[in-house]
């Protein structure tokens, strides 16, 4: 009997505990991040793009042709399986190389996959057309890091190295108890920074192993390949910040590669130049002058000796 | 405020009160830096690690390495003397502070018995070429004890990392290799590359106090 009560009080503590569990885990809610991940998001991310859009609508397209011939086939098969059964005194149709049945069997599957492949091929041009580009980034794969070179169009030169802010990697080693941010591990140091409504063409390249630069909310993903030169393009449709991961399996910190997409509006941009400009010489000035220096002690040299 | 302009404004109060002309006497912190190495591990904590670009060699050993060696390396990362492109995204990702606390952490990381005073002579002709170049006069006798902390141990690196290290001071206008050190450049352009190669493999067969300790698996 006393066996039991403290079965029992075991037990109670326990729900207890997971209440307890559950109520603070609730305290800890993390939020919906807009431009990246959603709680218990099963979908595609929100779109911020024409081509993102598209690949949505086709995405469901796809599905629903999928769903109406798999309800069409199974119905039809379970239909015949119960209704014609052999202990109703069905007997089997008997024929052989019926050419009907083969042209028909044949055809109507090509004529579904073309009616699938049209418009699919649509997008899948589009998004290969990175001609006439408004701007043009190179984005490097690093061990673990990107790097942004600014080389055509608005903010010709600006070059910079975007990583993980510290402090989440720090969390995430630690186990990522309590409270995470809402954008945990996808925050960075330095954005890559775009204007709104021009057309971006990204040329993805790697300086060690295959990285892929992908950001969901544009529909984009390309591997970035070391000794290779391949592109993606984008034009967001509207201001905002947009995140995505490296996708492909680059080595130990794979995970700790955020990308993160700054949208402006064209002025906010324009400004966003010129204040990188600004900084940029500066740091210039201070290496040359290193340089010069060095120089200098070089050429001294001789003429202490 | 984020971590990192909290550790960069803490270093620019330290720089102040040391004095600003001994900016480069940082006082690494070993605690500081093991929340600042994950980047370091995911090629230098693993055994058999290569490196693929610009050439194929297995990543230095850098636990027992000098820290104010490490904290020199990076920072010639970061200026853009030493071009290996990874190494410069990682470098100019880390403060001054960064970098001397990530340099404390490894040069206590799995300190090992120093190495022997002596090592065995070489054969002839390595020794002609290491007295050639004046190894001894800063790595040390032995090669684990260079004469100021500036200079690396190389006793027992791995021998094909020397040797590309070696050959890449020797390289002149290269974008995406290579490395500008007005001391190690003169010593490595009187050599041929056959003649690296036979000091990178000698100075890589010694006992060293270099060695790579991968992480615990359990955590």
């Amino acid at each position: 009997m006393n066996m039991l009560s403290q079965h029992w009080n075991k037990i109670a503590y326990r729900c207890a505990a997971a209440f307890a569990g559950l109520s603070s885990a609730a305290a800890y809610a993390v939020n919906d991040l807009p431009g990246g991940p959603s709680v218990r998001q099963l979908n595609l991310h929100a779109p911020a793009t024409k081509l993102a859009e598209e690949q949505i609508y086709l995405h469901w397209f796809m599905m629903i042709i999928c769903l109406v011939i798999f309800v069409a086939v199974f119905g039809v098969m379970f239909y015949s399986i119960w209704k014609h059964r052999k202990s109703l005194g069905h007997k089997p149709a008997s024929f052989h190389e019926s050419v009907k049945v083969e042209i028909a069997w044949t055809l109507v599957p090509f004529i579904i996959v073309i009616f699938m492949a049209i418009p699919a091929t649509k997008t899948v041009i589009a998004q290969k057309d990175t001609s006439n580009a408004d701007l043009t980034i190179k984005a490097t794969g690093y061990q673990w890091r990107w790097g942004y070179d600014y080389l055509k169009g608005e903010g010709e030169g600006i070059a910079y190295i975007s990583s993980l802010d510290n402090e989440h990697r720090v969390l995430s080693n630690t186990g990522a108890k309590g409270a995470t941010p809402d954008d945990y591990l996808l925050k960075v140091d330095n954005p890559l920074v775009v204007p709104v409504g021009k057309k971006i063409r990204i040329i993805t390249t790697s300086s060690d192993v295959i990285h892929a630069f992908a950001v969901p909310s544009f529909g984009i993903k390309q591997d970035a390949i070391p000794g290779f030169v391949r592109d993606t393009h984008f034009r967001a449709e509207r201001t905002g910040d947009f995140y995505g991961q490296c996708q492909e399996l680059c080595g130990k910190e794979h995970a700790y590669m955020p990308i993160h997409v700054k949208v402006l509006s064209e002025a906010d941009f324009t400004a966003w130049v010129q204040k990188k400009k600004s900084q940029a010489p500066a740091a210039e000035d201070k290496k040359t002058a290193a340089a010069g220096t060095e120089q200098v002690a070089q050429a001294a040299a001789p003429v202490q000796k | 405020m984020s971590f990192k302009s909290i550790v960069f404004t803490a270093a620019l109060l330290a720089g102040t009160v040391v004095q600003t002309s001994q900016a480069q006497d940082l006082k690494g912190d070993p605690l500081a830096g093991e929340k600042k190495i994950a980047m370091c591990i995911g090629c230098h904590g693993i055994p058999g690690y290569q490196a693929s670009f610009p050439e194929v060699h297995k990543v230095p050993m850098i636990s027992g390495q000098g820290a104010k060696y490490i904290y020199n390396a990076l920072m010639a990362y970061k200026s853009g003397e030493r071009k290996h492109p990874t190494m410069r995204s990682v470098a100019q990702g880390l403060t001054e502070q960064d970098a001397a606390d990530v340099a404390a952490y490894y040069e206590g990381h799995g300190k090992s018995a120093p190495a022997p005073e002596q090592l065995a002579p070489p054969p002839a002709k390595v020794a002609e070429l290491l007295t050639k170049g004046g190894c001894v006069g800063c790595h040390g006798a032995n090669y684990s004890k260079p004469t100021t902390p500036d200079f690396p141990k190389v006793a027992g690196q791995h021998r094909d990392y020397l040797y590309v290290a070696l050959k890449s001071y020797k390289a002149e206008n290269t974008p995406t290799w290579g490395r500008d050190n007005a001391i190690m450049g003169g010593v490595a352009k009187q050599f041929s590359l056959a003649e690296l190669k036979m000091i990178a493999n000698y100075l890589g067969t010694q006992p060293g106090e270099l060695k790579i300790v991968p992480q615990s698996k359990l955590r």
